[in-house]
């Protein structure tokens, strides 16, 4: 249910998917949405388990990836695992080239991820409101976009673990700001750094 | 005009009488096949879209709240900090409590003693309070870790901090409006945002609700409408409510 809305979003922003791409877990959502728009693909992972992983690094500290490597960065439902939010940030916002853009996803209501849980850990659920301010302490406030989706129907369906297909086409298009199922942020790194001490 | 009024006016007398009478069965029908088929689950539109039930009788999540502190209601006395009024620590503290203050994070709390964020909370005294009820509060602060760091400071060394925090819950579109609704934990980031500042064998979490309880708390759906059992039932993987106490 959730992939629903995060692939509805990458592809509203598909044209952000391109040159030097950073996905994590695997590179499927690279390929998917940036196509032949891609130049080079790297997957960052937590542990080394991942055969798929270019880039074996915890993003809350993440000093071995190199600073102003990508033009975009795909980081859907990792935050939720990462306890040390702000310092996951200001890695992304490090890592991004002058100009790049990440696109970001989070949870906002979802059921315990117990594989994760006993793995990373399951830190998380975000607001509108929580996920827009992380960025922004960051990233310059203009250049930053949020967006939620998800209704009452699109929150008990996720909960009791239906897919897409059980549900009617159309369903999820719904928006109620009161259930804010998954949220998505799109945060884009100024070409030119911003003047020390202003 | 409220809908209710609206229809009052449209629909004669004997209509209306006959809807009312037909309002319990339909409603039964409608419990009753609640939860199994997604027939009923498909609506867009949540049953109580107004509150988080409190028009219905009383919130799951105070139920599992109460049920905490009902547990911990021992450590309920001396000097009490409780959040935006008093009456959970009346409820639980009773004759043990000596002194209550009421923390609110604005001056417009007629109910409030100490007007303070506790994110900074520089002007509350260290060393302070037996005991903290913070309940509900800590989603409400964008700098958590710093609201958790003030209170293990105000409490008197030995006192007792009783936590609780949402782990499923929808939007409060006031609190959104005043940019206060930033999280929703799992009982891992509770516990460690605690495990931070008070030592380890001090801090217990526990978490409660069910599929059922979570979907019924979205839908604004009120204790009355479940069974007890309904409520009771723990499943670890649909987290609604977070406990937590830790001692300094």
């Amino acid at each position: 249910m959730d992939r629903y809305f995060i692939e509805k979003f990458l592809a509203e922003n598909a044209a952000d998917v391109r040159g030097h791409v950073l996905d994590f877990g695997d590179d499927s959502y690279a390929r998917q949405f940036g196509g032949a728009k891609l130049t080079q693909v790297d997957v960052l992972h937590l542990t080394a388990d991942n055969p798929r992983a270019t880039i074996v690094a915890d993003l809350s500290d993440g000093g071995q990836i190199p600073s102003d490597t990508f033009d975009c960065v795909l980081c859907t439902q990792v935050l939720l695992l990462v306890y040390n939010l702000q310092a996951a940030i200001r890695t992304l916002y490090r890592i991004l080239r002058p100009g790049g853009v990440v696109l970001v996803t989070a949870p906002g209501i979802q059921k315990i991820s117990r594989d994760d849980m006993e793995t990373s850990g399951d830190y998380w659920r975000f607001t509108s409101l929580s996920l827009r301010r992380l960025f922004e302490e960051v990233f310059p406030k203009d250049h930053v976009e949020v967006k939620a989706y998800g209704s009452v129907l699109a929150a008990v369906a996720f909960l009791h673990g239906l897919a897409v297909e059980d549900l009617r086409r159309g369903d999820l298009e719904y928006h109620d700001s009161n259930y804010e199922v998954s949220i998505a942020l799109r945060a884009v790194k100024p070409e030119m750094a911003p003047v020390e001490g202003h | 005009m409220t809908p209710k009024e609206v229809l009052k006016t449209i629909l004669p007398s004997p209509t209306r009488q006959w809807l009312s009478k037909q309002q319990l069965p339909i409603e039964r029908a409608r419990r009753r096949f609640w939860g199994g088929d997604l027939g009923s689950l498909r609506r867009m539109a949540p049953a109580n879209a107004y509150d988080y039930g409190e028009s219905r009788g009383q919130c799951i999540d105070r139920y599992y709240i109460e049920s905490f502190l009902a547990l911990h209601s021992g450590d309920v006395k001396g000097h009490v900090l409780d959040f935006a009024d008093e009456s959970c620590t009346r409820k639980f503290g009773g004759a043990k409590v000596t002194r209550v203050d009421v923390l609110h994070h604005t001056a417009e709390s007629p109910k409030a003693t100490i007007v303070a964020d506790l994110a900074c909370g520089d002007q509350i005294p260290s060393g302070t309070f037996d005991c903290i009820l913070c309940t509900q509060v800590l989603h409400c602060i964008y700098d958590c870790a710093a609201a958790v760091r003030t209170l293990h400071r105000i409490l008197k060394p030995g006192g007792v901090v009783l936590v609780t925090g949402p782990g499923i819950q929808k939007i409060d579109s006031i609190d959104m409006e005043n940019g206060e609704e930033f999280w929703r934990f799992t009982s891992l980031s509770l516990r460690r945002l605690f495990e931070e500042v008070f030592p380890k064998n001090q801090v217990e979490v526990n978490t409660y609700g069910n599929v059922f309880a979570a979907v019924a708390f979205l839908h604004g759906f009120a204790v009355e409408d479940l069974r007890r059992e309904d409520l009771e039932c723990h499943d670890p993987d649909y987290e609604v409510s977070i406990s937590l106490r830790a001692v300094k």
